[in-house]
């Protein structure tokens, strides 16, 4: 009786081995999955490892598309969908993977799980500034926390305000990686632009020399050429007319532009930069070149220029910008939206009027740390008109490339936006991950284990 | 004296040329320099000048409306710790101190005094290049600064001084020390350059304009 039951025990270890072994071989095989209705998607989510694994995806949507199911009567069913629950953005080659297997006709689609936190981008961006550096520009939705590398490690960390945060960093190297949780943008450092000298219109005085001595000081190489008599004049440099090729901005500060109109709405229009201060905001002669009208000179607030907003206690003439003219700067006084910076593009270049007159006043006569902030004022509204080109040779003359990146490596969230549509409702089938357990290993071990004991039964009861 | 336009006027101000006033010594040695360094001005340039000079004290903030300051004298000078503050914050800003020992002579109590409080206050000053752009800003003196009748004709040390001295800030003269004594050479009324066959208060020509371009 004993022996029946052993022998039958040992049958069912046997079939139970067979089985398992069966069932690991057709999911091996993917007659499960294959068999899985048509129009049922088979979701993907990317967390939390941070993306699909690029392998499996691929597989996936190779499977999808030579594995056509086909009905009863012989027509092919519509191509299984594939569904992204994106808990974290997907990477570069998984994006690239579901756009070319919507083009090629398989349904994809994507649900965002990232509650928003993933939509970063990064910039990086060279400063038109002679002492070099860079602006590394994020975008990330508010509050989050957002750390900064480059090729050699942490840069810093910042937290995103109002839709994102700005650095000033002096160096970086490689490529610079905003990260946020498990979202990461990377963006190259680009070439710095070549600068080129500053031309100066000024007759001599207090204004031309500190404006000169601000702009020398943060680096820049200006010329100039003050009349000082008739047929006497006093050179800064070798100043010729302004060109592109030399110049990348020419200031007016007074009448003694009134000579050279012809030829600095020329050199706008090819692509320079004019920045216009002072008296030579009221020179007729500019005409459409100033990018607003300035007002009657108007005297600063006494006592101001000693004070945290040493601008007010300038002169200045309100401008009133052109219709193409946009402000960049209003007044900080009580009671008045005047323009103080109004700027518009003439042709290939562009031009900037300040309403200030005499800020060497403030260089001279304002609080603590007016020399820096002066010096930075003058340099930052060059910047801001300056023709700086994207340097093709460096010092020694061999040509510079700079990897342009991929769109969709600055900003991975609005690219898969862009790839894959709008998000969509998750539905509702068994969230497959790239994760899962390894049923056919498991069922394989099993199926040794039952023939082991079986095999074991059988012999310890002698019986081979 | 002229009224400086006050800061922020929006009044475009001509050059004035400023003489500092400090507490000891004697500031006002020189009297007629002003004069004839305004005269020279409006007699070989086109620069707007004002008429007439200031006497600016040089402890007072009114130092940073002239970014071009003559100070000069005979006597021992000791800055007071106000100004010794207002001349380094000056020059640091921008602003031209121009020094001349009205004695003319390197053992002279201005001289010795003033250098120390010069060094005291600023550093220890350099010879400045007879090449430098100073000599050629306006007028050109090959030689470096053109020397006075007091030295040529052995007055007080018995020395032609070769070079004038000076503290730079960012590759521009802060301070420029000259015991040449161009406070007597130039201290004359401006009537009478018609008697000199060159006029002397050419380099002050240069001085002005290097100040008001570098």
């Amino acid at each position: 009786m004993r022996g029946q039951i052993r022998a039958r025990v040992e049958l069912v270890l046997r079939l139970g081995a067979l089985g398992a072994l069966v069932t690991a071989l057709l999911l091996v095989v993917g007659v499960f999955r294959a068999g899985a209705p048509g129009g049922t998607p088979v979701v993907f989510q990317t967390a939390p490892i941070g993306a699909v694994a690029t392998r499996t995806f691929a597989s996936l949507v190779q499977q999808s598309l030579l594995d056509v199911p086909t009905t009863a009567d012989g027509r092919a069913n519509p191509l299984r969908p594939i569904h992204l629950l994106a808990n974290a953005v997907p990477d570069e080659a998984a994006r690239a993977l579901a756009s070319a297997a919507r083009v090629a006709g398989l349904p994809v689609s994507w649900s965002d799980s990232t509650a928003n936190r993933a939509a970063i981008a990064v910039e990086v961006q060279p400063l038109i500034d002679p002492k070099g550096g860079y602006t590394l520009r994020v975008a990330a939705p508010g509050g989050v926390e957002i750390a900064l590398q480059d090729s050699l490690g942490l840069i810093d960390s910042v937290r995103a305000k109002f839709g994102g945060a700005n650095l000033e960093v002096g160096r970086v190297a490689g490529t610079v990686r905003a990260v946020a949780g498990n979202s990461v943008a990377a963006s190259s450092v680009p070439i710095a632009p070549a600068l080129r000298r500053i031309l100066l219109f000024a007759e001599p005085g207090w204004e031309a020399k500190f404006t000169m001595a601000a702009l020398e000081e943060r680096g820049w190489i200006v010329e100039a050429r003050y009349a000082l008599g008739k047929n006497v004049s006093v050179t800064q440099g070798a100043p010729v007319n302004p060109d592109t090729a030399r110049y990348s901005a020419v200031i007016a500060l007074d009448s003694s532009a009134r000579a050279h109109v012809a030829a600095i709405r020329r050199y706008a229009a090819t692509g320079g930069g004019v920045l216009i201060a002072g008296a030579a905001t009221t020179l007729r002669e500019f005409g459409d070149l100033l990018p607003g009208r300035a007002g009657p000179r108007q005297s600063g607030i006494p006592g101001a220029l000693a004070t945290a907003t040493p601008l007010l206690g300038l002169a200045w003439r309100p401008m009133t910008p052109d219709s193409n003219a946009v402000v960049l700067e209003h007044s900080a006084r009580k009671g008045t939206t005047n323009a103080t910076l109004v700027a518009k593009r003439f042709g290939a270049g562009r031009v900037a009027a300040v309403a200030y007159d005499g800020v060497w006043e403030w260089r001279m006569a304002g609080p603590d740390g007016s020399v820096d902030a002066h010096r930075q004022w003058w340099s930052a509204l060059v910047s801001a008109v300056a023709f700086a080109p994207e340097q093709t040779r460096d010092a020694s003359g061999i040509p510079l490339q700079w990897h342009r990146d991929e769109p969709g490596r600055a900003a991975p969230y609005a690219d898969t936006h862009a790839r894959l549509g709008e998000p969509v409702a998750m539905p509702a089938v068994t969230v497959r991950t790239d994760r899962a357990l390894p049923w056919e290993l498991l069922l394989a071990v099993a199926a040794v284990l039952l023939l082991l004991g079986e095999w074991g039964s059988r012999r310890l009861r002698g019986a081979r | 004296m002229t009224a400086i336009p006050q800061v922020g006027s929006g009044v475009a101000a001509p050059f004035v040329f400023a003489t500092a006033q400090y507490e000891s010594g004697d500031w006002d040695s020189a009297p007629l320099v002003p004069a004839n360094v305004i005269d020279a001005i409006a007699r070989y340039t086109t620069i707007a000048v004002a008429p007439q000079g200031i006497i600016v004290p040089l402890a007072s903030e009114e130092v940073f409306r002239s970014p071009l300051l003559y100070l000069t004298g005979h006597l021992p000078v000791r800055f007071t710790p106000k100004e010794s503050e207002v001349m380094a914050a000056y020059v640091q800003r921008g602003g031209l101190l121009f020094i001349d020992d009205h004695n003319h002579d390197i053992d002279g109590p201005f001289h010795q005094s003033v250098v120390e409080e010069i060094r005291r206050i600023f550093g220890v000053m350099t010879k400045l290049p007879n090449n430098h752009e100073l000599y050629r800003s306006f007028f050109k003196f090959e030689n470096g600064p053109p020397a006075t009748s007091h030295e040529l004709n052995g007055w007080g040390d018995n020395l032609v001084h070769e070079h004038l001295q000076a503290i730079l800030r960012n590759h521009r003269i802060g301070v420029l020390y000259s015991n040449k004594d161009y406070s007597s050479e130039w201290s004359y009324h401006p009537d009478n350059k018609r008697f000199l066959s060159v006029d002397n208060t050419r380099f002050a020509v240069n001085l002005v304009v290097y100040a008001l371009t570098r």
